[in-house]
């Protein structure tokens, strides 16, 4: 019933953007559409823009429309302990911009479908990263997820262009099911609603702010569907776990549910400055705290397990400079989760989860005839440190994250366009901290703790390459194919002194082809 | 451009008053425990070392165990050990000639004193310690052997009807099984009882039991039987020789056949190699002709003796599945009949019917070996029913309920061909498992 809430949202959010796109000259909006998404400046802004509705007045094309229909194969072992060796995942997304009188609308549906191979001690979602709550098993399992995703901003300006007002919602709805034993079953949703508000206190700068506040739910259930295997640890592999931090787990044959309601709220203060000369500042500062309560239900009552606590904050510059052909956007971001939770049985915290990134992209775009060549750069520096009081277990890490970047778009004057780029990424290890007590050593802290800490100090590299092609249709719309290749790599692994029954893989390769589609 | 200075003022303002609340390190932190060791017997602590003495410290939320060895003073401090609920025991094994020369008091076997606590919280606080009383429990000729409890799977198995008990002449002399009593010992099967009498250690306060004698130990030097059976004979009937075994079925039959139940219908399993053949067992339990309504499966044997039913549970001697219940063998020195003994209520806080069940108390004293079992599910297992001189600690099978796993007592030396098992009052020390229960085998 909810799907089909969804897909009547999505006609609807359709039909008005088509309404509003059907312009006299059709060919034209598709064609550009189709440039602006090949233009690594523009539509980094763009990107920025969807942060918030004070921004899409100031970052996003007056009309943009778009349809992709992606497969994304990845394979091998170079990867988290929780991640699958093997992920094929279907989506489908719509997306665009429009104007309805004096306000301005972005809206985006999408639909994945992912199948993912040989995951383990993993019965979660895959975005609730810092979740210190869940089970698991040494089983490899088969996941399937389907995820639909509804995101919507409007904004409109008054008081003659100085107040501007917005509204943002964020809606996912999620299904996620292994379908080999120990069968997980989660079911989650998320919703997330924003509002804000801007002032121009002079022509070049406005300030805004925003308040954020969203609910969450996840329902988590493992079963069995061979009944061998529930009456007992048959199969030792088969042994469900309760992960209640960063260290080992306990064995958990009964009462395999556990329900996690989140409560998040937060706010946003923005800083926008546009100036001829020295182009468009924007700058988004974001803090949200959230609680995540994990509970046990039955008809009769609720058990209170643990409660985590979750603080994020986000900063971010994106400065775009742009001149008759060429264009220049820097993006500057800082962001940190902290994370700690809160054990009913002690009284106290246990676990605390922190990580934080600090990065910069520069991309700059020149156009020139035909062509727009795109040349990006980018640094980003990530630490992360989970620290589990129980175990003793205290884990960090540090890397440091090039990439570079080359791509050429070409259109000719019958509007065929091609391009191709080519990435290089390389992620180096930086320095690390390791306290394991060896007395809790058992099987998460051989099969994933250990293996995350060999995977994450060891230094990669990568390329990725890709290349599209469009060309108009049905006189209304630039429809395109694009495929992509990525390839990474590992180094060394580092010897922490502990004996690995299991490695990370040398390496991983992904692949997508997408159909797309601009009106 | 006041504005604008102002502006970004009011915004550095904000950011500075973003206050996070995290600490620098986990409330929680591995803490330093003290373990104090000590004989309870105030003459033999003056004779015996306390150094060497075996502590095992096993975690329950995930079954690792670790090992320590207490120093010259009886005691070890642990300078980490993560919070938690800890299964804690001390052992020391004293040979017979070292004990002899300590004491002046001759034995013939080694003495092992045995100490322990189940579920130990060690909460977050530093400078916590546990004192642990070693006492000496018997080591008779008789020795529980094997338990198989878990019973087999419930659709291809066997399910309970496979369950049997082994006892073993552990000496190396003839002895006899005639009136050999085995029994399971009777406690509380969960933590949340409000309506009856407990212990501090949650286990019944039998004390409190209606008519019990105010000037005797009921909790500690006496067993409370819920099934109470005894090996029929005349007194040298069932001769077992050294190093051979008696096994006691529910139903004595081979379960990897099908078998007509005592309805006519045909009970088989459907995956034999789940399950194990009784028709050799020695004596059955046989419960039809005192119920109005007999289990199917409960058919007898006519070539295996039954054994006799002093007091019994359920509708045949279905064992505890999941594993939680304390296991007796035991002669009677005394001049009292057991079915004479006295039989006292639960401890029930309200007074008991006249109706209530009455369960025969066997004296400590009389017992020869006693085993204590656990579910392998650590957040399911139950307050302890035997006292530390009877079973330090408990065993269970690794694979739980209808597992087709049985426990089975280690073999700790092999003399001129005979198979002498491991007995140290401390069955976490003493057992093993066996993937598929096995009567008669060894580990």
């Amino acid at each position: 019933m909810k799907h089909k809430n969804i897909l009547y949202i999505l006609l609807i959010f359709g039909t008005a953007f088509r309404a509003s796109a059907q312009i006299n000259d059709a060919q034209h909006t598709a064609t550009d559409a189709k440039q602006f998404s090949a233009d690594s400046v523009q539509f980094g802004a763009y990107d920025f823009a969807k942060i918030s509705p004070f921004f899409i007045k100031k970052l996003m094309p007056i009309t943009f429309n778009s349809l992709k229909l992606n497969q994304v194969f990845e394979k091998g072992t170079l990867m988290k302990a929780q991640d699958a060796s093997k992920v094929s995942t279907t989506s489908l997304s719509t997306e665009g911009v429009s104007q309805l009188n004096s306000i301005t609308l972005w809206g985006l549906f999408s639909y994945n479908r992912s199948v993912e191979d040989s995951t383990s001690f993993s019965h979660q979602t895959r975005n609730n990263l810092a979740n210190p709550y869940y089970f698991g098993s040494v089983k490899n399992l088969n996941y399937q997820r389907t995820v639909y995703n509804l995101k919507a901003s409007a904004s409109k300006n008054l008081l003659n262009d100085h107040l501007s007002v917005g509204l943002g919602t964020d809606y996912r709805i999620g299904n996620h099911y292994s379908t080999n034993d120990p069968r997980g079953e989660i079911s989650d949703y998320q919703l997330n609603l924003l509002a804000s508000v801007g002032y121009h206190i002079t022509k070049e700068l406005a300030l805004g702010t925003a308040y954020r506040h969203g609910y969450g739910l996840e329902k988590v259930n493992v079963a069995y569907k061979n009944s061998s295997l529930s009456q007992g640890k048959v199969i030792p592999e088969f042994t469900n776990y309760l992960i209640n931090g960063y260290g080992e787990g306990e064995e958990y044959n009964e009462r395999r549910t556990v329900q996690n309601n989140q409560i998040r709220n937060g706010f946003d203060a923005y800083l926008s400055f546009e100036n001829k000369k020295l182009g468009s500042f924007n700058f988004i500062f974001q803090t949200s705290r959230e609680k995540q309560k994990f509970d046990y239900r039955t008809s009769l009552a609720i058990t209170e397990y643990i409660n985590f606590n979750l603080v994020s904050e986000n900063y971010r510059l994106f400065w775009l400079k742009k001149t008759a052909s060429n264009a220049l956007s820097i993006n500057v971001s800082y962001k940190s989760n902290t994370g700690d939770n809160y054990m009913n049985v002690y009284l106290a915290n246990s676990y605390l989860f922190r990580n934080k990134s600090l990065g910069t992209q520069a991309y700059y775009s020149i156009r020139k005839n035909q062509l727009t060549h795109n040349f990006g750069l980018g640094l980003k520096q990530y630490e992360e440190r989970k620290q589990d009081g129980i175990a003793g277990n205290d884990i960090r890490f540090n890397q440091l994250i090039y990439s570079l970047s080359y791509g050429v778009n070409h259109q000719n004057k019958n509007n065929h366009n091609w391009g191709i780029s080519l990435t290089g990424l390389y992620n180096q290890y930086l320095n690390s901290d390791f306290s394991v007590l060896l007395a809790n050593e058992g099987v998460f802290t051989k099969n994933v703790i250990y293996y995350d800490y060999a995977y994450n100090t060891t230094s990669k590299f990568g390329v990725g390459l890709s290349s599209d092609y469009s060309i108009p249709m049905f006189k209304q719309i630039q429809a395109g194919i694009k495929l992509g290749l990525s390839y990474w790599r590992r180094d060394e692994l580092k010897d922490f002194g502990r004996i690995l029954t299991n490695t990370p893989g040398k390496d991983r390769f992904s692949s997508n082809i997408s159909l797309n589609l601009y009106f | 451009m006041k504005k604008t200075i102002f502006a970004i003022a009011v915004i550095v303002f904000l950011f500075s008053a973003c206050k996070k609340y995290q600490g620098d390190i986990p409330e929680i932190h591995p803490v330093q425990f003290k373990v104090i060791t000590s004989y309870a017997s105030d003459n033999l602590a003056k004779a015996l070392p306390l150094s060497k003495v075996k502590l095992t410290f096993k975690n329950n939320k995930n079954n690792k165990e670790n090992i320590y060895s207490t120093q010259t003073d009886g005691t070890f401090s642990l300078d980490s050990i993560s919070p938690g609920s800890y299964d804690i025991s001390a052992s020391i094994e004293i040979s017979a000639s070292e004990y002899s020369t300590l004491t002046g008091e001759t034995v013939s076997k080694n003495v092992v004193f045995n100490a322990s606590e189940k579920a130990r919280t060690i909460t977050i606080e530093n400078g916590q310690s546990i004192h642990l009383k070693l006492i000496a429990g018997p080591t008779g000729p008789w020795v529980i052997k094997q338990i198989y409890f878990s019973g087999s799977n419930t659709t291809t198995g066997a399910s309970f009807r496979d369950q049997f008990i082994e006892i073993y002449n552990n000496s190396d002399s003839v002895l006899y099984a005639d009136s050999l009593y085995i029994g399971e010992a009777l406690g509380i099967q969960n933590f949340t009882a409000v309506n009856i009498y407990r212990q501090p250690n949650s286990q019944y306060d039998w004390s409190k039991a209606q008519g019990m004698p105010t000037n005797i130990d009921a909790n500690n030097d006496y067993i409370y039987t819920r099934a109470l059976l005894m090996i029929p004979g005349t007194g040298k009937q069932y001769p077992v020789q050294p190093g051979n075994s008696i096994v006691l079925a529910q139903t004595a039959v081979n379960h990897k056949a099908p078998f007509t139940g005592s309805d006519g219908k045909v009970i088989a399993a459907r995956d034999p190699s789940l399950t194990i053949d009784l028709s050799g067992a020695d004596f059955e339990a046989y419960y039809a002709p005192f119920l109005p309504r007999p289990l199917a499966s409960d058919i007898d044997n006519p070539l295996v003796p039954n054994v006799d039913v002093l007091s019994y549970n359920g509708t045949d001697l279905i064992l505890e599945t999941s594993g939680r219940m304390g296991y007796i063998i035991f002669k009677n020195p005394g001049t009292t009949a057991i079915k004479d003994l006295p039989k006292y209520p639960y401890p029930t806080i309200a007074p008991p019917s006249a109706s209530a069940d009455r369960y025969y108390q066997i004296p400590r004293s009389f017992i020869i070996d006693a085993v204590e079992t656990q579910t392998n599910v650590a957040t399911s297992r139950i307050p302890k029913k035997l006292i530390a001189s009877l079973d330090a600690l408990y065993t269970y099978v690794p694979n739980g309920i209808y597992s087709s796993q049985s426990v089975i007592r280690k073999t700790e030396a092999i003399v001129n061909g005979r198979i002498i098992l491991k007995d140290t009052n401390n069955s976490a020390e003493d057992f093993d498992f066996l993937p598929l229960a096995n009567p008669r085998g060894f580990k």
